[in-house]
């Protein structure tokens, strides 16, 4: 029970946070000259007049905190106000751009995540051998390898081998063609754009899983497990594996704002219309209720991701559960 | 590879670029921001020693370079004549190390035809000169950025652990949101807060500042708990009980404890400086075109032909690659004790 309140206050604090970006959102687009219209006024030519009637229908007029205040009541009722340049409600531009998102981030942080443990004992146990040598340096390249680079390598590899499409989310040849269909599509398009956000995450992994077990190789339970007979592979699944628990799930909390940004990178390079694309398009078009949404959804996000690994932490680790009652 | 031998490698990498960042101007054949639009995508110059008759030259040469097909921007050679490379020749004038006023440059040609020794983008600049221009530009940001880094992370962090109280939990919950929020969305944020076309110097602070300021907590909190460990021990306590001030407390007793953390979280730091010049100046809201990084450059490799059929602009993409293999090694030798500081954020 006390877990739960624990892990709910780490949310709350979260929930208040993105409250507060928002805040300095409002309040600083209100400080910066220029808003969403003044680009109009100076290319379409639209008259002076309707242009102040446009921004008082908006209540970009009004001063930040009023502003503010209309943002958060909406908020309640799950509105959050209307995009300017998309002409469409806010709420379901950013649902739509963070499911979107989600299809890049989840697999990648599962495949990152699995492997990385998996390959980071590896690499302690076979690292007198040539195996382990191999996955010393592959990693020491993958952690150099951000995605900004990989994502223009990946494009350089599609357009040579022409295997991959080049971006977008799934073709246009097949719009109907059934269910199994469609996802192959997806997965087709998805796999540059996952492998290049993957791998990044799995070389931290790895890093952080191979110090974990590093630190614990020399621990007398391991050489009591191995006497005790057990096969290999269990030895490597409940013996090797364990010590790097905590610390991978600890900071897959910090990961996921990496992978978020990683994955706005991403998008713009492979023209994935994701969390990412949309917060870079309403940054540079001044579009202020899609950016404070964009805020809100990326929070959201965020705050998800936390809860479910302090919640995997709580759940594998028994020892943070003591901690917990003790109220650390 | 052996992991002794990586070590020296990656020094003399290191070496080499910064060598190129202070001699960039002397390096560089082309003044690397003036536009040729007759030569654009221009192939790496091929430099000849065998002429059209077979007979051998003492000074390498280069042919004069034609377009013949604009659309699919193909240029043939015209052996007609040979332009012999000049060595130490007199270009177009600059300041050695910023001080020394100079038109001596290393090898190229100073009149037409130029020499392009990794040709030319899309608006006909030295791909040379840019990169070598941008060495300079991202050696900067990392090198600035460090030292904002060290800064701020000591500061906060000494602040934190010496006052304790509400200030500590003001700061160390202040640092927790840094440290929960997407990284790039912050520094995307802050940036677009500035006019976006600003001079190169400017520029180069905000930059560097944003990402220092998106960057800070891992540091700021390490120092903070070592602060706390050592406000225990015997020697403080000691020489707090001798009636020292606490300003010289810190900086007898504390300072000298703390270097060897500071000095290795700096330089565990450098990557997300030089990555994340990189990523905001390939958004568009880092460099402009005309102060030459290697982000900046990225930015060209958006249009795919560039990637497809003029593989020499790709140049950029290997340095940064390089230079963050290079102090990776380094960061991964000196950090391996604070593997967390080691993840993506950026």
């Amino acid at each position: 029970m006390r877990t739960i309140v624990l892990i709910l206050k780490h949310a709350l604090r979260l929930i208040l946070l993105a409250l507060v970006v928002a805040f300095v959102t409002f309040w600083l687009s209100s400080i910066i000259p220029g808003d969403f219209f003044s680009t109009h006024l100076m290319e379409s030519g639209m008259r002076a007049e309707t242009v102040e009637q446009l921004r008082d229908r908006y209540g970009l007029n009004q001063p930040a905190y009023i502003q503010y205040s209309r943002w958060l009541f909406n908020l309640l009722r799950l509105d959050l106000g209307y995009s300017l340049f998309y002409q469409r409600p806010v709420t379901s531009i950013v649902a739509d751009a963070l499911a979107k998102t989600l299809w890049i981030g989840i697999p990648a942080l599962v495949l990152g995540f699995c492997g990385g443990t998996i390959l980071g004992a590896l690499h302690k146990i076979s690292e007198q051998r040539l195996w382990g040598r191999c996955l010393d340096f592959l990693s020491t390249v993958a952690l150099s390898l951000p995605s900004l680079l990989l994502g223009l390598v990946a494009l350089l590899f599609a357009v040579h081998t022409n295997w991959f499409p080049l971006g977008g989310m799934s073709s246009i040849d097949n719009p109907n063609a059934g269910f199994l269909p469609w996802l192959a599509d997806r997965i087709h398009h998805l796999f540059l754009p996952v492998t290049c956000l993957t791998l990044p995450i799995l070389a931290s992994v790895e890093r952080i899983q191979y110090a974990a077990t590093h630190g614990h190789a020399k621990d007398p339970y391991l050489r009591f497990a191995q006497s005790r007979g057990l096969g290999r592979l269990r030895f490597f699944t409940h013996y090797v594996l364990r010590p790097g628990l905590n610390p991978v799930l600890s900071i897959s909390g910090p990961m996921i704002g990496g992978v978020l940004s990683g994955s706005l990178v991403l998008e713009v390079i492979f023209a994935w219309p994701g969390l990412g694309q949309i917060t870079y398009d309403a940054l540079f078009n001044n579009d202020l209720f899609l950016l404070a949404g964009c805020i809100v959804g990326s929070s959201v996000l965020l705050i998800v991701g936390n809860l479910l690994a302090d919640l995997a932490l709580v759940w594998l680790d028994p020892r943070t559960r003591s901690l917990v009652r003790k109220g650390l | 590879m052996k992991k002794n031998r990586r070590i020296p490698i990656a020094a003399s990498f290191a070496g080499l670029l910064v060598f190129a960042a202070l001699f960039a101007d002397f390096l560089s054949p082309n003044p690397p921001a003036s536009q040729n639009l007759d030569q654009f995508f221009h192939p790496p110059s091929r430099v000849h020693i065998f002429d059209r008759r077979g007979g051998v030259k003492l000074r390498p040469f280069i042919y004069k370079t034609e377009l013949t097909d604009p659309l699919n921007v193909t240029y043939r050679e015209d052996t007609e004549a040979a332009y012999p490379l000049e060595f130490f020749f007199r270009g177009y004038p600059y300041r050695l190390l910023g001080l020394i006023p100079l038109d001596r440059h290393l090898v190229g040609r100073s009149g037409q035809p130029h020499y392009y020794p990794l040709g030319t983008d899309e608006l006909g600049r030295d791909v040379t000169a840019r990169v070598l221009a941008g060495t300079r530009t991202s050696l900067l940001v990392v090198v600035l950025g460090m030292a904002i880094y060290a800064a701020l992370g000591l500061t906060i962090g000494a602040s934190a652990g010496l006052f304790g109280g509400w200030m500590d939990a003001l700061l160390m919950r202040f640092s927790e949101f840094v440290l929960a929020l997407p990284a790039l969305y912050l520094a995307l944020a802050l940036r677009a807060l500035m006019p976006l076309r600003i001079p190169f110097w400017q520029t180069l602070l905000l930059t560097v500042g944003i990402i220092a300021s998106v960057a800070w907590p891992p540091m700021a909190r390490g120092i903070r708990g070592l602060i706390l460990q050592l406000k225990n021990s015997m020697h403080i306590e000691a020489a707090r009980s001798l009636g020292s001030t606490p300003m010289q407390i810190f900086r007898r007793h504390m300072l000298p404890a703390l270097l060897p953390y500071a000095l290795t979280q700096t330089a565990v730091a450098a990557p997300v400086f030089l990555l994340g010049e990189a990523v905001l100046s390939f958004l568009n809201v880092g460099f402009r075109d005309t102060g030459e990084s290697w982000g900046s450059m990225l930015r060209s490799l958006k249009d795919i032909r560039v990637i497809t059929d003029f593989w020499w602009n790709l140049l950029p993409l290997f340095m940064v690659f390089l230079c963050l293999l290079c102090l990776n090694v380094f960061s991964s030798r000196l950090g391996r004790r604070e593997p967390d500081s080691q993840i993506m954020r950026i």
